[in-house]
């Protein structure tokens, strides 16, 4: 009999299922997508092997990336070779482009022999909160097995249609997207609704995280762990990892004139610093520079004191190209001089 | 006499077989796999490749002192391996075994023809 492929976010998730299905196969969609490019116009191998390189760094060997993307890609390229293949996700951002990018892949892929289906849920009972599938146990992961429901054509063609938003250079496409009818995705209108408040403020320039972590700086929060976690707190739904904070606050020590300052060692060093240990990286202390607070107080903009250049999915935000602001007064995108 | 087993030609190329035997044994890195193999780094990405795209390769990612990705079989490429073994051993086992082994399967289908 043909074997079955249970797709999901992350290791922990990926371990769990093999303890609960041993005899069947599962793939790990590795990738932090909230952070960095997803240019439109690349296939997927291409897309793989730009997102390697922007993710290595000093702990994160570049060809071990975009060796483990391939093979993450391949497999799920051999899909037809499975009966069914069952795809297990949660409500965040992070999950819900996961979604798109498997679902875009598997709408152009031939599998008249393969039952595709999906597990996909915002709260487990007694599970409060409820962060992702990571928390559960394989006895309550095997709880899940009868909620998976057939993956439709209409969740295969708004998967499509949002994973071109998301890609597509010009941010608003994304707002187009979201006046659609999105119920056969009931996650999805809240988790790009998010994304779009990464976008740079018209107030002051930053994006929602950076103004939390700023904010939570400036009230006193000044550990990295505790900012992590007081940083989740002020989200909905889990909006970024450790990791994922941690490259923000870097980001923040960095540039021009930082906006952030990290004691004892001027820039903020990451918890895999080789040279760190995790005594030292736990007591590294964050404070305000005078930039950032003029910024946090919307007195100056953060382009005055740093050079923007990053990606939120497909847009890349960089001097020289038109700076997309996000204004929360009116909660819609809007094209700044700066 | 029967015809020989198929062998299944993802296992059957000498690298391959033996990188079969290290991950049915357990998880592995990158690193290990090469020095255990004594093959450079592109030959061995290329083999995982093949094994990745049968879907035969299970991978964690874990932290040690940086972040490390060890190599397993999945639990198909298990059975993969466990049947390419299999069906060697039928290939290669002694002529009068096999010689054994088909007068065996005459008799059980005569027997089953009587029935």
């Amino acid at each position: 009999m043909r074997p079955r492929l249970h797709v999901t976010n992350g290791d922990v998730a990926a371990s769990t299922l093999e303890q609960l299905l041993p005899d069947d196969d599962v793939l790990p969609w590795r990738d932090p997508m909230v952070d960095g490019p997803f240019p439109a116009g690349l296939d997927l191998a291409a897309t793989s092997q730009l997102r390697a390189a922007h993710l290595a760094g000093p702990n994160l060997e570049h060809d071990q990336v975009l060796r483990d993307f391939r093979l993450r890609d391949e497999h799920l390229a051999s899909a037809s070779r499975y009966r069914e293949i069952t795809l297990w996700f949660e409500h965040d951002l992070l999950d819900q482009l996961q979604i798109l990018q498997i679902l875009d892949r598997l709408a152009g892929a031939e599998l008249a022999g393969t039952r595709l289906s999906m597990i996909c849920i915002n709260s487990y009972p007694g599970v409060d909160p409820f962060r992702g599938l990571g928390q559960l146990d394989p006895a309550q992961m095997a709880t899940l097995l009868d909620k998976a429901s057939a993956v439709t054509a209409r969740q295969l063609i708004l998967a499509r249609a949002g994973w071109a938003a998301f890609r597509s250079p010009d941010p608003r496409d994304i707002e187009t997207f979201l006046t659609q009818d999105l119920q056969a995705l009931p996650y999805l209108r809240a988790a790009l609704a998010r994304h779009l408040q990464e976008f740079p403020s018209t107030s002051n320039g930053l994006g929602r995280t950076d103004r939390q972590l700023m904010r939570l700086v400036s009230e006193g929060v000044v550990r990295p762990g505790r900012l992590f976690a007081d940083n989740t707190a002020l989200e909905t739904t889990l909006f970024l990892g450790d990791w994922g904070v941690y490259r923000h606050i870097e980001d923040l020590c960095n540039g021009r004139q930082p906006l952030l300052s990290a004691k004892p060692y001027g820039a903020f060093r990451g918890p895999l610093d080789p040279a760190l240990s995790t005594e030292d990286f736990r007591k590294q202390e964050l404070s305000l520079t005078e930039c950032g607070r003029q910024v946090l107080a919307d007195e100056a903009d953060a382009s005055d004191f740093r050079d923007i250049d990053c990606w939120l999915g497909g847009v890349h935000l960089i001097k020289g190209k038109p700076i997309w602001r996000w204004n929360e007064s009116v909660g819609r995108l809007q094209v700044a001089q700066r | 006499m029967p015809n020989p087993p198929l062998l299944d030609p993802i296992f059957h190329q000498t690298v391959r077989t033996r990188l079969g035997s290290l991950l049915d044994g357990g998880a592995c890195s990158f690193a290990e796999l090469k020095t255990r193999l004594g093959v450079t780094d592109g030959n061995l990405d290329a083999h995982l490749r093949k094994l990745g795209a049968a879907g035969y390769l299970h991978s964690r990612m874990v932290i040690k002192d940086r972040v490390q990705t060890n190599y397993s079989l999945s639990p198909s490429g298990k059975r993969a391996f466990a049947a390419y073994l299999s069906n060697l051993r039928a290939i290669i086992r002694p002529p009068r075994a096999r010689h054994r082994f088909a007068d065996a399967q005459t008799r059980a289908r005569a027997g089953a023809r009587g029935r």
